[in-house]
């Protein structure tokens, strides 16, 4: 086999895996949608739970958007104000290495032992409950290395050129990160903010543990109450669920976590992409 | 993009932001307004309301009675919310002991070591209940499996290991088991397994539930179940000659019965008695019938 | 000036949160766990907690068989796919599958975990045998999680190889796979061994996927086939922490699977953190 073919051949393995990487995500949606779809309807997406494996899942969307809502308003400020440290103020020594090998840390810690220590932390000894507080704090715990690595992304890639201007002005570094930086890097952070709760909205090890049953049939009234969530309905269903129609509901419930999943990554990836045309 | 374009876009974008916004917003708002309807009637009969919230979990036997019976008491106290979620007893004891939940929930009596870590519990008999073996609908011995108690320890410790020893087809018998925790597994091992260990390749689902599903699912899998969980997925044996049925349970010829617990940590608040009241009610009662399990009286 | 300072020393208190939030976990798990932690419960054969035995060796080979085999499923697609991004492909392209790459990152495990339950479970079970449920089962949906990851950082790093290597060889007359071959890759090598040993420290965490399709038996053993069925770490704590009383031996044993679990994926995590570091330095 002479160069040229060769170079053919491995092209086509390239591809190949290419499209065996990307094919994934419409197999799946496919796959939901075709099950799921049928399951939609009023009733479905306002009504409660109901002898288990019948009813609606309106507690479980509302639980869900609360939890990541809550989430994001702790881990997010927080992860952007570590990232504006780490990108701009930390000098390089042996104390930034430290925190910056905690935040890794933190990233690639497992989601159980996360929740694992939750419910210890939170539920047990700061006697918070099985609760939507809890829940929220916990994925906080998830989601702020997330917002770090983001953030800190989205702040390098603001061109030294605004820092020198802005400073040459007279302005401080404070104002400078303020006025300057921190605006231009907004899309990046943005982006990053949404691709995170994406991924908190399908958290589910550490909801077990911390949030509730995921099978409440009432809307949390408050930070001490246990919620339901989209994804701890749909492992009870997809593993307990022996009928058609419980089956068609743990389809109905991935639909709806897939699409309001899909619907915060995919606008994270547009807003991106339209301040990147933008920035030129 | 031009200004007219980009004029459609910001109103389209609106459009679904505020759609979703007022659904969101839906349900906490006509919630809101059933209360209000609600105090509003209650103002005029001069009742006091319950109110809090309660959370329950453990056995996955109690599971459908406090689940129904919540849904139940929810309609009638509005201002109340239960939660109810399952685990096992060994969970229901272990959260209600350590306060992490407000009521327990327990298919099998609570045990000495227990009552050590938590000398406070408190329970109450909600029901009674017995355990089934349970086949596939579709296996060639459904309807017609009869074991004796000894097969069962057999089959269930790996001693038997294909369905053909007794009167099936060629093929492993697929056994699954409940996790430790479990209030059906501790009865089932106390009254069927003889002392012998559950076999090593048993699966273990860790809920009454996925047991069911287990064997709805498999032709050639074998599990074991709360009564309550028996319906028309799944075929239940005989045990020495003797149906799973409720009358057989109540006149003592099938040789398994437990009693299903619920229990709190100390004296329960008002709010906790109240709900357990309702479960021992007539009401609650009818409930426990209806979804397959034996009343208490 | 001032406020500059006072900023500083706030938002340096902010980053070091993360810090404050693992040393928390290291020392809740550490102070549950350690009384249990010893060569007794690493090597020991048997897990049967009615019993007293505590054994984790099968479990952690169990769990060590399914990551090793998502791995290597992961790695045979994924580094050819980030080279074809990197190398192989027009820009438009590159940025739609980086962006679609990006997406499935965060898919929600249940999900796939259901997929894996209702589709491949009976698939195996029918077509190859067993219970369905199996390492096999492990292996696809485990590759499934990590595979997005590992081509992103594998692309990152080939990428990062600069312009100039590969306008050097192709000006000396190399095929572009020739380039690839000789050149970009073992300059990238560095980062893609990086990414890999994240892969596996991301699968060695991953629970609910796998918890889903790999079998859970009642006193797991070593497994000597593909069909066979196991205990994940992840999965052991997953299902029995919720009844281990607190104070019990149990539960102190289940915080040490946490430990272990802990410890694995921090050693990996500081691998690949110091072996890209020795790339930058290159």
């Amino acid at each position: 086999m002479n160069e040229i073919q060769r170079e053919k051949l491995v092209k086509g393995l390239l591809y190949a895996a290419v499209g065996l990487s990307i094919v994934i995500l419409p197999i799946i949606v496919v796959w939901v949608t075709a099950n799921g779809l049928g399951a939609i309807n009023l009733e479905f997406l306002t009504g409660r739970p109901y002898r288990f494996e019948y009813g609606g899942i309106y507690p479980q969307i509302i639980g869900s958007v609360y939890l990541v809502s809550l989430c994001t308003l702790l881990g997010g400020p927080l992860g952007i104000a570590s990232a504006i440290y780490l990108a701009e103020y930390a000098p390089d020594n042996v104390v930034t290495r430290t925190v910056r090998f905690f935040t890794e840390t933190l990233a690639g810690m497992p989601s159980i032992v996360i929740g694992l220590f939750g419910l210890q932390f939170l539920v047990y000894f700061l006697k918070l409950k099985t609760s939507l507080l809890a829940g929220a704090v916990s994925l906080s715990f998830m989601m702020l290395p997330w917002t770090i690595r983001a953030s800190e992304e989205a702040i390098k890639v603001v061109p030294q050129e605004y820092r020198e201007a802005s400073l040459a002005m007279g302005a401080t570094k404070w104002q400078t990160i303020l006025r300057v930086v921190l605006p231009a890097a907004v899309p990046g952070i943005v982006t990053g903010v949404l691709l995170g709760m994406g991924k908190a909205m399908g958290e589910t090890a550490v909801v077990w543990l911390t949030a509730g049953s995921g099978l409440e049939a009432f809307v949390p009234r408050t930070l001490r109450s246990p919620t339901g969530s989209l994804p701890m309905y749909i492992y009870l269903l997809a593993t307990q669920g022996h009928t058609a129609e419980g089956m068609q509901n743990a389809f109905g419930a991935s639909l709806v976590l897939l699409v309001m999943f899909l619907a915060m990554s995919v606008s994270a990836l547009l807003i991106r992409n339209h301040y990147l045309r933008r920035l030129g | 993009m031009s200004d007219q374009n980009q004029l459609i876009t910001y109103a389209f974008v609106a459009l679904i932001v505020g759609a979703a916004v007022g659904y969101l917003a839906a349900g906490p708002i006509t919630y809101n307004q059933k209360i209000q309807d609600l105090q509003n009637q209650l103002a005029e009969g001069g009742e006091t309301e319950l109110t809090g919230s309660l959370s329950i979990a453990g056995s996955t036997t109690v599971l459908p009675i406090a689940q129904e019976c919540a849904n139940l008491f929810m309609e009638q106290h509005l201002k109340v919310d239960v939660s109810v979620a399952g685990g096992g007893s060994g969970a229901g004891v272990k959260s209600a002991g350590s306060g992490e939940v407000d009521i327990g929930e327990a298919s099998r009596n609570i045990k000495a070591s227990e009552l050590l870590s938590y000398p406070d519990l408190v329970a109450f008999s909600v029901a009674k209940d017995s355990v089934a073996i349970i086949v596939n609908p579709e296996n060639s011995l459904s309807g017609r499996l009869d074991l004796t108690l000894e097969q069962v320890s057999e089959i269930f410790s790996g001693e038997i290991t294909n369905w053909n020893e007794i009167g099936g087809p060629d093929h492993e018998i697929e056994v699954y088991t409940r996790e430790e925790g479990s209030g059906t597994r501790e009865v089932f091992v106390d009254y069927a397994m003889d002392g012998k260990e559950f076999a090593a390749n048993a699966g273990v689902k860790p809920s009454n539930g996925e047991m069911r599903a287990a064997v709805a699912s498999n032709q050639y899998a074998l599990a074991y179940v709360s009564f309550g969980y028996i319906d028309d997925t799944v075929s239940a044996a005989s045990i020495n000659g003797v149906e799973a049925v409720v009358e057989k349970v109540n006149n003592g010829q099938y040789p398994i019965t437990r009693i299903l617990w619920m229990f709190t940590k100390g004296m329960p608040y008002p709010l906790e008695a109240a709900f357990i009241e309702y479960v021992q009610s007539p009401e609650g009662q009818a409930v426990v019938e209806d979804l397959g399990y034996i009343p208490i009286y | 000036m001032r406020t500059g300072d006072v900023v500083s020393k706030i938002l340096f208190l902010c980053a070091s949160l993360s810090a404050v939030i693992v040393f928390l976990i290291t020392a809740f798990l550490l102070r549950e766990g350690i009384k249990v932690l010893t060569p007794g419960f690493l090597l020991g054969l048997t897990w049967s907690p009615h019993r007293g035995l505590f054994g984790i060796f099968p479990t952690i080979v169990g769990t060590l068989c399914v990551v090793a085999g998502a791995v290597v499923i992961a790695t045979a697609i994924g580094i050819p796919s980030a080279i074809f991004l990197s190398e192989f492909s027009p820009f438009w392209v590159r940025n739609i599958i980086k962006s679609s790459v990006e997406v499935i990152v965060g898919i929600p495990s249940v999900v796939i975990g259901f997929f894996g339950l209702t589709v491949l479970v009976p698939f195996i079970r029918n077509q190859v045998g067993g219970r369905g449920e199996s390492i096999l089962a492990g292996w696809i949906v485990l590759a499934f999680m990590i595979l997005p990851n590992l081509i992103t950082i594998a692309e990152d790093s080939l990428r990062a190889v600069p312009r100039s290597y590969r306008e050097a060889s192709l000006a000396l007359g190399a095929t572009k796979w020739q380039t690839v071959r000789n050149v970009v890759l073992p300059s990238a090598s560095s980062g893609i061994r990086a990414a890999l040993v994240l892969g596996v420290g991301r699968a060695m965490g991953e629970t609910m996927a796998v918890l889903m399709v790999v079998g859970n038996p009642e006193t797991p053993w070593i497994p000597t086939g593909v069909l066979d069925r196991v205990r994940m770490l992840t999965s052991t704590i997953a299902i029995e922490f919720s009844y281990a009383e607190w104070g019990s031996t149990h539960q102190h044993a289940l915080f040490a699977i946490g430990v272990v679990l802990f410890f694995m994926v921090t050693v990996l995590n500081f691998i690949a953190t110091f072996v890209i570091r020795r790339k930058n330095i290159q």
